[in-house]
């Protein structure tokens, strides 16, 4: 029978800890038979019913609300996997009412049902978990983002050459920081110190070619999950996921700023020269989701091709104002038509800051990656291409 | 001799529970007027609710959440205003004949106490309707 410890999307609930008291527990933390952790919250008497709000916690996450870094307004209002879980539990003199349970979106429930920001935990213990050693999602408990590699040899292998992997480790911190300081120039116009973007590697597995590196990249708790996304690591790994289109592998490409940079060809260069197919992960400790991008030896001389033909090609970013005359947010494709020509192209793949409600034959100011092609021998352009990468509201001083 | 609510459970009431002197206490009630009802444990209401969980937390909910300032039952409705904004506060004075009380400080709230009343007592007739002023909230 159902109650407030026994609900049909969690299962039988036990008490690790009560942070508040009346009556009974009313905030609370409780872990399920899958070791998966809960913070709760006795947030609203309803005529006939408790209402209880349960919201998903990495362990991590309840290290942070714990020790007062996370708010117990955000604790519920921000929940890592973005909605809550709703219990209407009848009130126990009302014997027609019945239980419900049910996913929610905070922003469906008034205000009033959490606690003001205000209050913190302020805990200054450290909590051990119990059961910690066997939490599925124990690499979610580092305070870093994780990205993991595991290099899948051909033959029966049982080492590695160290070279390769001083090399594999030099290419891939490069990398990231490079996508460190790219994203650091769009987020706040200046660039990242070098020591923002370090990574330690975490114990290994015995016998397995599987190696853990934990950044030292910190990032803001709660924004939304589309910024959260843009961390180096998750970004790095879109970057990778992109590989089966040419059209996004290359806007992914100009977007990161690497088709000058031979940090990426280097990579998939000493990729290519093992006999190994190569899997990458990215873990975070706020979102309860794992990435994963598979890499085969045998797609990356096709990279290798579509990054040479980036080498090849002039990019450059331009400002132009004008009408948008298409859209396709299906296909990805713009138009706009300026007082000279019109600029037809595709609109970077991740780029979905309101796009969808721009208005036709409406004047707007874009910024554009104009990326033109030339023939290697004659050097003459062949293409161009344009990318769009903003498109905002169009101000007078700008007009064409 | 008189024993408490919940003491078939090993070492319940808790801990450092003590005789009842006498004491002013202020409770939250559902509504006025105050009614016997009103003052049924946690436990008493849903026991099904405790059946898995520990036996400190079984103890606890067989007792009452009774505060020792007025002050901190005003941050109670505070803190949690989707649950208690529509309860009223009744006062009432425990002695001896009432059972056994706690100092358990809930957070923020230092004067929570928890009440073991004696199981036979009719446990509202200690109380009566507490009717604040808008200038008693802090």
């Amino acid at each position: 029978m159902s109650n407030l410890y026994n609900i049909p999307q969690l299962g039988k609930l036990e008490i690790i800890e009560v942070f508040d008291y009346h009556n009974e527990p009313i905030l609370l933390s409780c872990c399920n038979e899958k070791q998966e952790l809960y913070i709760v919250l006795y947030a609203s008497d309803l005529p006939e019913h408790e209402m209880w709000l349960f919201a998903k916690v990495s362990l991590e996450k309840l290290r942070l609300i714990r020790s007062g870094q996370i708010n117990l307004y955000d604790a519920f209002a921000k929940p890592e996997k973005k909605h809550l879980l709703k219990v209407l539990i009848p009130h126990w003199n009302c014997k027609l009412a019945t239980f419900h349970s049910d996913y929610i979106l905070p922003s469906e429930l008034d205000d009033d049902v959490f606690l003001s920001s205000s209050y913190r935990l302020n805990l200054t213990d450290t909590f051990i978990f119990p059961n910690e050693q066997n939490l599925p999602e124990n690499e979610h408990s580092y305070q870093g983002q994780i990205i993991g590699t595991t290099f899948d040899f051909f033959d029966d292998r049982i080492e590695a050459p160290a070279d390769f992997l001083s090399k594999f480790f030099k290419h891939l911190l490069s990398i990231l920081k490079h996508i460190r300081e790219v994203q650091s120039n769009y987020t706040t116009g200046s660039k990242a110190r070098q020591d923002d973007m370090e990574l330690s590697v975490l114990p290994f597995q015995p016998g397995s070619f599987s190696i853990k590196f934990v950044s030292k990249e910190q990032l803001p708790f709660f924004q939304e999950t589309t910024t959260i996304q843009h961390d180096v690591i998750s970004e790095f790994i879109n970057l990778l996921q992109s590989k089966d289109s040419e059209i996004e592998f290359k806007n992914k490409v100009i977007e990161l700023q690497l088709s000058n940079s031979k940090d990426y060809n280097n990579l998939l260069k000493l990729l290519y020269k093992i006999d190994a197919n190569t899997t990458f992960t990215w873990t975070s400790p706020y979102i309860a989701e794992q990435k994963k991008v598979s890499f085969l030896k045998k797609e990356i001389p096709k990279l290798m091709h579509f990054l040479k033909e980036l080498d090849e090609s002039e990019v450059t970013t331009i400002h132009i104002s004008g009408y948008l005359t298409a859209l396709n947010l299906t296909q990805k494709t713009f138009e706009i038509q300026t007082n000279d020509d019109p600029y037809r192209g595709t609109i970077l793949k991740d780029y979905d800051s309101g796009i969808e409600n721009a208005t036709m034959s409406l004047m707007y100011d874009a910024t554009v990656q104009k990326i033109l092609k030339k023939n290697i021998s004659t050097k003459k352009v062949v293409e161009t291409k344009y990318v769009l990468l903003k498109l905002e509201k169009f101000k007078e001083q700008s007009k064409p | 001799m008189q024993s408490v609510v919940g003491s078939h459970i090993e070492n319940c009431p808790l801990k450092g529970s003590q005789p009842i002197t006498e004491i002013t206490v202020y409770f939250l009630v559902p509504s006025f007027p105050i009614n016997k009802d009103d003052f049924k444990s946690q436990y008493e209401k849903k026991p099904q609710r405790f059946k898995s969980q520990s036996n400190d937390v079984k103890c606890q909910a067989h007792g009452l959440s009774v505060y020792t300032d007025i002050k901190d039952l005003f941050k109670t409705q505070e803190m949690y205003n989707g649950r208690f904004k529509h309860h009223k506060i009744a006062v009432g004075k425990l002695t001896y004949e009432c059972g056994v009380i706690k100092s358990t400080p809930a957070f923020c709230r230092k004067t929570h106490h928890t009440w073991w009343p004696f199981s036979d007592i009719d446990r509202s007739r200690f109380f009566i309707e507490y009717h604040t002023a808008e200038k008693d909230y802090v």
